[in-house]
């Protein structure tokens, strides 16, 4: 009987998960562009996208960054290095990863990668369906934040609350 | 949504690879409002944006984030990405079995019309069939007479073994059709300690598509060799507050092919062959919807089935056949109370009617055409609580109870009308669960469960499941694994009592048989994409209950006679590679004996299985090739040579707009085998499935 392939097992010729990752930082910053925050005093100078370095989204966020977002630079901030409420505009959390009770002074747009459960109680929640990515919005979460949404956002959802 | 997503569901995977864009619409989109008329502005900036459809429909599969980026959001939408069923969250590792999940683009790259193939190309399953209905074997152990019942069958959630054979129906006759499953969940081992009876060997858990993945009508026609047609009609819509609704009908037909069985090879018995009586025909609809907390589902199937093998002691080449329709609804609620409680109930019926039509030899010498039915319905609820609210521990506490309100058997000669068995019966049974999985120190894991059944048939039964999950490092993890299960003695092993040549006795004294395993997993996941999984396993059965013949009176009779051992090793890999190549294969080697240490019938020592999916022209088509090999098993009285089977499934979803396109080669090397057939048969075995070809299409409007 044939026994595995050694191939099976070589670590070579491997494909990253660039694509589904790559998709979904795409998607990240279409939010971006549809999103109003609330004013503030003394907006930073660049436009912080907080995500969990080391975690599957995080190099395709990394690649984003430069890209300008309402004159700022978008910038790639690991959130465990860089906690300080107040700094992310997005802050992108990995999957299973439970929403921060509160946004309080934040106004971070939160973004979940939901899987394909799709369940997080983050204003925007990226899912995987029948092989394409979609997204539900919250619009409860995002106005506890003080955060608008695009219509063309909130008709592309799949689905708002 | 049930229990068994609260508990199955636990094993997500995580958003997958592969990409493969669609043909994709202009970003024409209308900026309605203040912030989408200046971002439509700055999308003029970006020169990718406004590519052409054509252009955007060859975005490269390893388009990174800068490339996509550039692309409007409604592009996005529209490119696909293959789940691959490698790209498993960690909580896949932490689940207290060696869980593999198929995804929906694994059955369409793959071909596979029905269950049972989707459930071949699993790590140590096999399936027969014997012109009827299709068998699943795990871990070397597929009992010949046994109708499935030795498996759990779960349809989103909704257990679906019914009250008289407890047969998890996997072939031609199974409830939902393949187009609308989005995934399938196997869970091997016992799952007694959650489910109760019946979840012997493994779950599978059948987890079907949402009305917005299908958003909008959809059709689909395919036509195969030996006459198969197939024709489905599904309806999916999603509503932005969330309410979801899928409706959906199918039929199948296939004519079949002359057989030809050496045992039969006489004059008087058309030398052998048998003469149109393979045919195959069924019709399916489906209903789900959900709104809020609440959701609905509901199922029905109606298959009859030519049979041509003269089982049973029926006449060979006379028209016999049988027909099996089943249906289920049902209702289920789910609601997070609070952030650490969450609990479901569920409330179902269900229904399954057999009627096998045959002529037999009557004791005067002449044919006689002769019923055998039964009736089976059912229907029952089920409430459990899921506590997250304490630290560090997950637990699931629950009750359900079930009444199997008729579990009716019945024969009788046609004319003259004489009645052989009309058996009337009903039970209950009713069970209560605890599972708790804890989080203890120093990356170790227990997971703990514990249920207890009462039937009014068998009385009682308890059953552990103990699962210690170590994390060696980030990407391996050691599953130390006890469980026990049971299964219940179904109506037709207990009262079925029908007199004669190729009939049977009542043994209403059956008891439940149990088994326990012992199971050790490790499991790596490769840094980029897919794991290697290692499992050594050693199953023991005790009060098997076992067809037999009587030698008083040389009826078949099933008796709780024997035990069994199995013991094996299980090598599985699934991996990911460059330009989209995905690759599923395992090893498996097993060794299951009785009491008296002959090897059971039916029990390939060796299993070797590879899916390969391959993107061919650029990602425009994909080339699926499975190969699955089987060693040689016994018959009872002989055995049957091993035998290797290749399919092959060309498809491409750009070929024609809005159309999913495919063409399938099964058997493709037509090589011939046969499987065991088992003490109802003549034959010693069954020869399979030639090569068929199959072409498909699925339209979506």
């Amino acid at each position: 009987m044939a026994v595995l392939p050694w191939w099976l097992l070589m670590p070579l010729w491997c494909v990253g998960q660039v694509q589904d990752v790559a998709l979904k930082a795409a998607y990240i910053y279409n939010f971006a562009l549809f999103t109003t925050w609330p004013a503030s005093a003394a907006p930073a100078a660049s436009f912080n996208v907080c995500a969990t370095r080391g975690k599957p989204l995080w190099n395709s966020l990394q690649k984003l960054d430069g890209k300008i977002i309402d004159g700022r630079p978008w910038t790639t901030v690991d959130s465990a290095a860089s906690p300080r409420p107040g700094k992310c505009d997005i802050t992108v959390l990995p999957e299973g990863a439970p929403a921060p009770p509160s946004c309080g002074q934040a106004s971070a747009l939160l973004v979940s990668d939901g899987g394909l459960s799709g369940r997080s109680s983050a204003a925007i929640t990226l899912v995987t369906e029948d092989e394409h990515v979609r997204f539900d919005i919250d619009t409860q979460e995002a106005a506890h934040c003080g955060l608008k949404f695009s219509s063309k956002l909130l008709r592309l959802a799949r689905n708002v609350q | 949504m049930t229990r068994a997503h609260s508990r199955l569901l636990a094993v997500h995977f995580a958003a997958a690879v592969i990409f493969v864009s669609l043909s994709v619409q202009t970003d024409a989109a209308a900026a309605v409002d203040p912030l989408d008329a200046r971002n439509a502005r700055n999308a003029r900036h970006v020169p990718a944006g406004d590519l052409p459809a054509s252009e955007a429909a060859d975005i490269a599969p390893d388009a990174d984030a800068d490339t996509l980026a550039t692309l409007p959001l409604e592009k996005l939408m529209s490119v696909q990405v293959v789940t691959s069923a490698s790209k498993f969250t960690q909580s896949v590792s932490d689940a207290p079995s060696a869980v593999v999940v198929l995804s929906a683009a694994d059955i369409r790259d793959f071909g596979w019309r029905t269950l049972s193939d989707a459930l071949a190309s699993l790590p140590g399953l096999y399936v027969s069939y014997d012109r009827n209905y299709a068998y699943v074997g795990a871990r070397g152990f597929l009992r010949p007479g046994d109708y499935d019942s030795r498996f759990l069958l779960l349809i989103d959630g909704v257990r679906t073994n019914d009250s008289v054979y407890g047969q998890a129906v996997i072939g031609t006759e199974a409830l939902v059709d393949m187009d609308l499953v989005e995934r399938i969940e196997y869970v091997p081992g016992p799952g007694s300690a959650v489910y109760g009876s019946n979840a012997l060997f493994g779950v599978i858990n059948v987890i079907t598509k949402k009305g917005s993945a299908i958003d909008g009508a959809q059709t689909a026609v395919a036509v195969g060799s030996f006459g198969e047609k197939r024709a489905r009609a599904t309806y999916g819509w999603h509503g932005q507050n969330g309410a979801d609704l899928v409706l959906s009908a199918s039929s199948y037909v296939r004519n079949g092919q002359d057989l030809y069985f050496p045992d039969f090879d006489t004059p008087d018995q058309n030398h052998g062959i048998a003469h149109n009586l393979d045919y195959d025909r069924a019709q399916r609809l489906f209903a789900k919807a959900a709104y809020g907390d609440f959701s609905f589902s509901a199922a029905y199937v109606n298959r009859t089935k030519g049979v041509p093998t003269g089982s049973f002691g029926a006449v060979f080449n006379a028209p016999n056949s049988t027909n099996d329709s089943q249906g289920f609804i049902n209702g289920t609620f789910s609601r997070q109370l609070t952030a650490g409680l969450a609990v479901s109930a569920q409330a179902y019926w269900g229904r399954a009617d057999y009627r096998g039509l045959g002529t037999y030899p009557y004791d005067t010498g002449t044919a006689v055409a002769s019923v055998d039915g039964d009736h089976a319905l059912w229907y029952g609820a089920d409430t459990h609580a899921t506590i997250t609210s304490l630290p560090r521990q997950k637990i699931v506490v629950g009750a359900d109870f079930r009444r199997d309100a008729h579990r009716d058997q019945y024969n009788y000669i046609v004319e003259p009308y004489s009645s052989q068995l009309n058996d009337k019966r009903s039970s209950n049974q009713t069970g209560a669960y605890i599972e708790d999985e804890i989080r203890l120190p120093a990356n170790f894991t227990l997971s703990a469960g514990l249920r207890y059944d009462w039937d009014s048939v068998t009385a009682g039964n308890l059953n552990p499941r103990l699962a210690l999950i170590y994390k060696i490092t980030a990407r391996d993890t050691a599953k130390l694994i006890y469980g026990t299960a049971y299964r219940a003695p179904n109506a037709y092993e207990l009262y079925y009592n029908v007199p004669g040549e190729g009939g049977q006795e009542a043994n209403p004294k059956l008891k439940p048989e149990h088994i326990s395993t012992r199971e050790i997993v490790l499991e790596h996941l490769f840094e980029s994409s897919g794991r290697v999984t290692l499992s050594l396993f050693q199953y023991a059965v005790r009060d098997l209950i076992s067809q037999t013949v009587d030698p008083d009176n040389g009826l078949l009779v099933f008796q709780n006679i024997d035990r069994a051992d199995v013991k094996g090793a299980e090598l599985a890999v699934e991996r990911d590679f460059f330009g989209g190549v995905r690759v599923r294969a395992s090893y498996s080697w097993q060794l299951a004996r009785d009491g008296q240490s002959a090897v059971l019938a039916n029990s390939p020592r060796h299993l070797a299985k590879m899916n390969l999916l391959v993107p061919l022209f650029h990602h425009a088509a994909r080339l699926g090739t499975e190969v699955q090999c089987t060693s040689s098993r016994s018959t009872g009285a002989s055995t049957t040579g091993g035998f290797c089977i290749a399919n092959l499934t060309l498809g491409s979803s750009r070929l024609i707009s809005h159309a999913e396109v495919s063409l399938s080669v099964y058997n493709a090397f037509n090589k011939r085998y046969a499987d065991p057939a088992g003490p109802a048969f003549v034959q010693q075995t069954i020869e399979q499935q030639s090569r068929t070809v199959y072409a498909k299409m699925v339209y979506g409007f």
